[in-house]
């Protein structure tokens, strides 16, 4: 891949990978930082890409790693300095906080939201790993199929049948959440 | 209460229609035809929009610079060659600059001397210097040889 293309990867994919890494992070800050760290990491490798491949395909597998390097970093910190675990605001490092956009100015709806996405994390943890993963990677980050197959180095089918499974358990899990919102 | 559950096998078809996945042709037939599956595709619908919903989108100071900043560390980066020709140029700026510096600072040419003018000196003046040196006894041996004369 040559200095060109590789730029051009970085303006297709920085949006994606933001999310990618803010899924398993759960900051913006920490998701900048392992963005910019993983896409250097893919520039020395870049001639480990073939050139059939979409580069974002090539690209995923490398943040992905990367973030779980830095999530075992920061628990492997939080046991040893366990006074560092949480943030300022008591906030947990390990569970991904997503927040609502807030198109809708009503607060009750927005605190919904809010409530329904505390309990979608909440029954998200409850998962198997890799049913969590690629739920964070496919549903919440908005990866393709063949992207988060590839993030995981798992295959297509596999992806479908951990989505699949993953959905069903949540939608029973927050099964009040659908009376409620009808 | 029980969900409803699609049939067996049209659950993946389910699955891929609800994230947006390329759908099984055979699926939007069945749909049509199945009740339990058309309730079981309703129900996971609104579940996924409500997830749907729950993104965030990317905050600008995530991405303000982010990619300027890769292509500095990657692409536009300094090669370390030249990075290392340029601190060697510096360092031989940097003397060239004290050199002046200390050379302003040190007289350059040392004073005229205003004593002696050897321009117009003969030679054979030169050659006598031991003479010239006893310039004083010259003059008065002058002095004598002018009043004997006059004597």
């Amino acid at each position: 891949m040559d200095d060109a293309r590789f730029e051009r990867m970085v303006l297709e994919v920085q949006d994606k990978a933001l999310r990618l890494a803010h899924g398993f992070l759960g900051d913006w800050d920490d998701a900048r930082d392992a963005v910019q760290e993983a896409l250097v990491k893919a520039y020395r490798r870049r001639h480990t890409f073939r050139g059939e491949a979409d580069p974002a395909t090539w690209f995923y597998p490398i943040l992905t790693n990367h973030c779980r390097d830095r999530l075992r970093r920061r628990r492997v910190r939080s046991f040893l300095l366990p006074w560092r675990g949480r943030g300022d605001d008591g906030s947990s490092d390990a569970p991904p906080e997503l927040q609502a956009p807030s198109p809708d100015p009503s607060p009750e709806r927005e605190a919904q939201r809010g409530a329904f996405r505390r309990a979608l994390l909440r029954a998200l943890k409850t998962l198997p790993a890799r049913q969590q993963e690629v739920f964070r990677l496919r549903a919440l980050t908005g990866l393709s199929v063949a992207e988060t197959a590839s993030a995981l180095g798992i295959s297509a089918g596999a992806v479908k049948a951990h989505l699949f499974r993953a959905t069903q358990a949540l939608q029973k899990q927050l099964a009040e959440w659908n009376e409620g919102f009808r | 209460m029980s969900r409803p559950q699609p049939c067996p096998e049209y659950a993946d078809a389910l699955s891929e229609a609800v994230w947006g996945d390329r759908v099984n042709p055979g699926w939007e037939t069945h749909l049509r035809e199945c009740p339990r599956c058309r309730e079981a595709w309703e129900e996971a619908q609104a579940f996924c929009q409500r997830v749907t919903a729950t993104a965030e989108p990317v905050p600008d100071r995530a991405r303000r610079g982010l990619a300027e900043e890769v292509f500095a560390r990657t692409t536009r980066r300094v090669p370390a060659r030249r990075a290392g020709w340029a601190w060697v140029g510096g360092a031989v700026a940097a003397a060239g600059a004290a050199f002046l510096v200390l050379r302003r600072q040190t007289p350059t040419a040392l004073p005229e001397d205003p004593g002696i003018d050897f321009a117009g000196v003969d030679l054979e003046v030169l050659e006598n210097l031991d003479l010239a040196e006893n310039l004083d006894l010259l003059e008065v041996l002058d002095a004598l040889e002018a009043l004997d004369d006059a004597g």
